[in-house]
């Protein structure tokens, strides 16, 4: 027995002894929750997916610097005609892709043509029309609607209008190779495990130095590996441990520890994203609006949110659009936000017993709001029946209008409000084609100005407020935990490396 | 005799395979939702999407069970939704359970060997008590909490090994043993529990067989009468026990896998369900089940020869 405890002794001195994992030089290792399905950023706007690839591996057209505006990445300059109808840009010159070929107007105006197919709001925009070759390094597109909104979505919408090689698109539309002109190439992924990133030495450089995603990237590091560590106690140790140099998603549980760690800073992310309600309104009870606004009155949203996140990690507003896009905030707030169990109350009477089907997907706890909805709504007397599924058939449940009354979700954040899926008749929800509260949404789309776009907007609220399509709860941000060797991290809905180096 | 024995075991592996193949294909196939909706974000055209979900169902249940397993055994995996080649990921995959399992069932096994051997020999003595005590400890103890308390012990307080990762045997034999020391070690706990329970079962019933009595009468040594008259004839019982305990350690390496971040089979699968990746999903689900009844294959012949021998002995 003795002899057995003196070897097992020995074996674990020498395992602690051999060489620790091999400490490359200029490597980040960031520890993330999820892997993403495709890093194919123009077909799937999961969020990270884009932070791996969108400014690493790809770069588009136009991006949005730190204060919002629309700052040109791969063009040297982009014109709208006076009547908005025409769109022109004019390419860089010698911009390289990772396998060595040099950027044509050919790859671009396939690229965006493959975007202006794949993303419903583009195509909406553009009716139809596709961008041409003009010359070596321009491109056009030309219109019968107006393309007024179409630089703005091209900087900054969920699906990234991302340029890559006219070849790696098939046929069919799909695409299997990864290449861009980003600063980092994709070096491998091994699925359930990690995505490399390696500096692609021919990069070509642009702009200045700045706090967004626009300017001058420099890759400072040899490589980016994103390891996926779904454990969230895992990833906090690992960092705590040296392992790892970033995590994202902290748990509110761990934010006291970690806050005393010396060598450890947290960052709170934006506001990346709003949780909302959506009532159905083509079939059930809540095709009522009274239902509608009597359920919005009886929920207190400071409890929804607290039941999901915790303490930290969200704000409560229950405007559309997230706090740092200032020109699309409404004033005042949506009336029927407010908490109000009586006027809730008041609204259901003589309405008789309601029953309500509630649905949501067990993706980001998203059924603890629905158990804390269900009991908030049972105190004014509505009876609760909650379905929890996964998101595949959380998506496909959704589409059948018979199986649900109000669904919860989280939506990511857009550039426009009429961007916001739960605005469109034809999204699961289901707005309304003559309602007014619709019309306010076609008109914005039809704008000629931003300013008049604004206008609509602010004048169309009391409308939207008082059609009350969906609820939102509030809106979340992610936290996340660096070592304090790390300086310098891009924090702009996502985490980007390019100004950040690790101290040796 | 053995040769039928085998032969007998072999059609009833070929069976219960084709049933299972069945039965899994038809889950995925009717599984509410499919690879659509977690490739193609809400915002893409509903023309788009609904011509990809088209061209996925287009085919006939039967037929696309006839073609899932001709690709199957023709090792014509495919792709997976995110276009991944197949193979590859089963051939990175694979091996980081199989060395996890191997480990644990390496671990378990001779540890519940070696416990039981030992309190035999000393029944009600400390380590009688001791191994009592372990395996209702080992029983009750989830994985994710033993995975968490070995973390917090040996890497955040010792710094002996990593947090998480895999290192492969192709970078180093340490780096490979020290990446999977906890998890196996972890894994190991339950199947322990569970084996030394059997073990020392099997072993007492041995020990009340008239020719053990003979032997002690005789004045054999307590000690040679269980390691060497006792151990044998009990061998039966643990090949098969142990056999149970592998194919277990293979269905909980996933929660394993998800804490320490190993990039197994197990969490390939998990993956695959939850983007409802049929082809993916099927392969993976059909080589665990071919292991598990190959395993099961290995140990009822062993079971069978061993079972022979030790009524000779007797």
């Amino acid at each position: 027995m003795k002899r057995l405890l003196l070897l097992l002794f020995t074996l674990l001195l020498i395992v602690s002894c051999s060489s620790n994992k091999e400490e490359e030089k200029g490597r980040i290792n960031i520890a993330v929750s999820q892997e993403p399905v495709t890093l194919d950023v123009m077909t799937n706007s999961s969020l990270m997916g884009r932070i791996i690839a969108s400014g690493n591996i790809y770069e588009k057209l136009l991006v949005l610097d730190g204060e919002g505006n629309i700052k040109e990445e791969l063009c040297e300059s982009y014109s709208l005609s006076r009547d908005n109808r025409t769109l022109r840009f004019v390419l860089r010159d010698n911009v390289l892709f990772h396998d060595g070929r040099v950027m044509s107007a050919e790859d671009a105006a396939a690229s965006m043509n493959r975007y202006l197919t794949l993303y419903s709001v583009a195509s909406e925009i553009v009716s139809g029309a596709e961008f041409k070759v003009i010359d070596e390094k321009t491109i056009e597109i030309t219109s019968s609607s107006s393309l007024l909104f179409l630089p703005l979505l091209i900087a900054s919408s969920p699906l990234e209008a991302v340029i890559m090689p006219r070849d790696v698109i098939n046929d069919d539309g799909s695409v299997t190779q990864y290449i861009g002109t980003g600063p980092y190439y994709l070096k491998s992924w091994t699925v359930g495990e990690k995505i490399e990133l390696r500096k692609f030495d021919a990069y070509s450089e642009y702009g200045e130095y700045s706090s967004g995603k626009w300017g001058k990237k420099r890759a400072q590091n040899e490589a980016l590996v994103y390891w996926f560590v779904p454990d969230s106690v895992t990833r906090t140790l690992g960092l705590e441990n040296g392992e790892y140099d970033f995590i994202n998603d902290v748990m509110s549980t761990d934010f006291e520890r970690l806050r005393k760690n010396g060598k450890i800073s947290l960052i709170e992310g934006d506001e990346s994203g709003s949780i909302a309600l959506v009532f159905n309104k083509k079939d059930g009870v809540m095709t009522d609006g009274d239902v509608r606004k009597a359920v919005s009155f009886a929920l207190d949203s400071s409890l929804l949110m607290a039941s999901c996140y915790g303490r930290e990690g969200y704000t409560l507003s229950s405007s559309y659009m997230e706090s740092f896009q200032s020109k699309w905030l409404e004033d005042g707030g949506n009336p029927y936000s407010e908490f109000d169990r009586e006027s809730a109350v008041e609204l259901l009477e003589e309405k008789g017993k309601i029953r309500v089907r509630i649905l949501t997907s067990s993706l980001s706890n998203l059924d603890r709001i629905a158990a804390e909805v269900k009991e908030e709504l049972e105190r004014i007397g509505i009876e609760c029946e909650i379905t929890t599924l996964d998101w595949a058939s959380f998506v496909e449940r959704r589409r059948d209008e018979k199986a649900w009354d109000i669904y919860i979700s989280a939506f990511t954040t857009v550039p426009l409000p009429q961007m916001k899926s739960y605005f469109s008749p034809s999204f699961p929800g289901w707005m309304e084609e003559d309602s007014g509260a619709y019309d306010v949404i076609k008109k914005m789309g039809g704008a000629s100005t931003v300013e008049e776009a604004e206008t609509i907007w602010k004048d169309g609220q009391p409308l939207l407020f008082d059609y009350c399509p969906v609820y939102i709860a509030g809106h979340y941000s992610t936290v996340y935990a660096h070592s304090s060797k790390l300086e310098d991290i891009t924090v702009q809905n996502g985490f980007f490396f390019w100004h950040s180096y690790k101290e040796e | 005799m053995m040769a039928e024995k085998i032969k007998k075991k072999a059609v009833e592996l070929f069976i219960s395979l084709f049933i299972l193949s069945i039965l899994l294909f038809s889950v995925f196939y009717f599984l509410e939702g499919d690879s659509t909706s977690t490739l193609m974000g809400e915002e893409v055209s509903e023309d788009v999407s609904s011509l990809y979900r088209e061209t996925i169902k287009e085919k006939g249940f039967v037929k696309s069970y006839l073609t899932a397993m001709k690709n199957f055994f023709c090792l014509n995996w495919g792709k997976t939704v995110g276009g991944e080649s197949i193979k590859k990921i089963v051939l990175s995959s694979f091996p980081v359970t199989l060395s996890l399992v191997f480990y644990a069932s390496l671990f378990s096994i001779v540890f519940s060997l070696f416990t039981s051997l030992l309190t035999e020999m000393r029944k009600g003595g400390i380590a009688d008590i001791l191994a009592s005590f372990l395996s209702s400890l080992f029983l009750v103890l989830p994985s994710f909490v033993t995975s968490i308390i070995l973390i917090l012990l040996f890497s955040s307080a010792l710094h002996i090994f990593p947090v998480a990762g895999y290192t492969g045997l192709s970078s180093g034999f340490w780096g490979h043993i020290k990446s999977l020391f906890l998890p196996s070690l972890s894994l190991s706990f339950v199947s322990s529990a569970f084996l030394m329970r059997i073990y020392r079962k099997g072993l007492d019933e041995t020990l009340t067989k008239p020719y053990i009595v003979y032997a002690r009468a005789k004045g054999v040594r307590e000690k040679d009468i269980i390691t060497r008259s006792a151990l044998r004839p009990t061998l039966p019982v643990i090949f098969s026990a142990s056999g149970e305990a592998v194919i277990s350690l293979f269905a909980s390496s996933t929660v394993v896998e998800t804490v320490f971040a190993l990039p197994g089979f197990g969490r390939a699968l998990v993956k695959a369900a939850l983007e409802r990746d049929v082809s993916l999903s099927f392969v993976l689900v059909m080589i665990t089940s071919l292991v598990v009844t190959l395993v099961l294959f290995i140990t009822s012949i062993l079971t069978a020869s061993r079972g022979k021998k030790g009524e000779e002995c007797a």
